[in-house]
């Protein structure tokens, strides 16, 4: 009779499982958790491989708009400067038991361009930097190379709204219930499959720019909207002399 | 004759100072310097960044997390974006120069709790904003939160019309 009663308490209180939401964005300048920037090999007549293999020499996270990416030409045939961009998001609020069933990455863009006539286009990879609250030189090297959401062509790329990438079950798989996510939008033409672009001319750069989480105002933050479905509130039920107690 | 003299040194005092304070912090200026207390006024900005906000399946909204912060218009080089053209110019906007703990901010009142790096960040529910579901309502809310502030001005962006 205490376990028929048990069961049918159990159910009566159990929460149905909804799917809730959160939305996260990386920390504004004087981040002490999960801050972003971008890292860059800004260094003159680099080959190919020298310029995506080689050292990151400077970091910006602390302006208010940057380059997500851009690859700049130089000298026939070397190239000028690569930089790469990395979004950290302090998702520990969804907690060690939840359940993820979808999520987004946006970015806003401000300006696109494709002066060096590659046509760049753009899914969202992993980034493993050495320190998740500021970004570094070192970090220029941490980008994984598999798509961990659609791919956006150059021609779809936004140059002035959000940009918005819906992650596979790999990129699902990445974000952090417990502590920081780390993601970088992620070249796929040229970048990330180690395929050397073809040269176009001293100067010339195709890039991706736009609002970091240190712009004024919330609208045009960064932002990670994941679906989840909450850890259980009543984890165990057992039974002590006469009493039920839920724990 | 006396009294009239010591009001006199008392005016140049108060000048004196408000001089001083505006040398020593020139970046502290507000849009619009003379709103607070007129002439010399320095009035210290203020903004609020989200951390998190959580919505129900039905899209509405149930807990935000926010952090405060201090900050003043400033200008500084930054790597400009204009006409394709990449430069290091002078830009001139608000710049966050504080992360404001709980016991700056008395005019929030909890709930706070402790990020992982020991940081205070305010939580909401809709027990303090009342039932919502857009960004817009959020922004309204907030931005009336941050109005309370009486030692800081809400940066432009934030100000409820």
């Amino acid at each position: 009779m205490k376990k028929l009663f048990a069961i049918i308490l159990f159910f009566a209180l159990a929460q149905p499982a909804f799917a809730d939401n959160i939305t996260v964005y990386p920390e504004a300048h004087l981040a002490v958790t999960a801050g972003d920037g971008n890292v860059n090999n800004n260094t003159t007549g680099q080959t190919w491989a020298q310029k995506r293999d080689g050292a990151g020499v400077g970091v910006i996270n602390n302006t208010a708009q940057m380059h997500f990416w851009k690859l700049q030409d130089n000298t026939t045939n070397t190239w000028q400067a690569l930089i790469r961009s990395i979004f950290n998001f302090d998702t520990s609020a969804l907690g060690a038991g939840a359940t993820i069933s979808s999520s987004t990455l946006s970015l806003s863009g401000n300006e696109k361009a494709n002066g060096n006539n590659i046509s760049p286009s753009f899914s969202i990879s992993t980034s493993t930097p050495a320190s998740k609250i500021q970004v570094a030189t070192g970090d220029y090297n941490s980008m994984g190379n598999t798509a961990m959401a659609n791919t956006i062509t150059y021609a779809n790329l936004s140059g002035t709204t959000y940009n918005r990438w819906t992650f596979n079950a790999a990129g699902l798989a990445e974000i952090s219930k417990t502590g920081v996510s780390s993601f970088t939008p992620r070249e796929m033409s040229y970048d990330a499959p180690n395929t050397a672009p073809t040269w176009y001319g001293d100067g010339a750069q195709a890039y991706f720019y736009g609002d970091t989480a240190d712009q004024t105002g919330t609208a045009n933050d960064p932002e990670l909207s994941i679906d989840y479905t909450a850890g259980a509130a009543i984890t165990t039920l057992s039974q002590e002399s006469d009493f039920l107690i839920f724990e | 004759m006396i009294e009239q003299q010591i009001i006199l040194i008392k005016k140049l005092l108060v000048l004196l100072t408000l001089a001083v304070s505006m040398l020593q912090n020139p970046a502290q200026t507000t849009e619009n310097p003379m709103q607070f207390g007129g002439l010399g006024a320095v009035t210290k900005l203020t903004d609020y960044k989200l951390w998190y906000v959580k919505r129900y399946d039905d899209g509405k909204i149930y807990e935000v997390a926010v952090r405060f912060y201090e900050g003043a218009i400033t200008t500084e080089n930054e790597d400009v974006m204009r006409s394709g053209v990449s430069t290091i110019t002078p830009v001139t906007r608000y710049r966050r120069s504080k992360r404001l703990t709980k016991t700056e901010i008395p005019h929030i009142p909890e709930k706070f709790i402790k990020e992982t790096s020991g940081n205070d960040v305010k939580i909401y529910t809709s027990n303090d904003f009342g039932v919502i579901s857009t960004n817009e309502q959020l922004r309204t809310f907030l931005n009336s939160e941050l109005s309370k502030d009486i030692n800081r001005e809400p940066i432009a962006q934030q100000k409820n019309l």
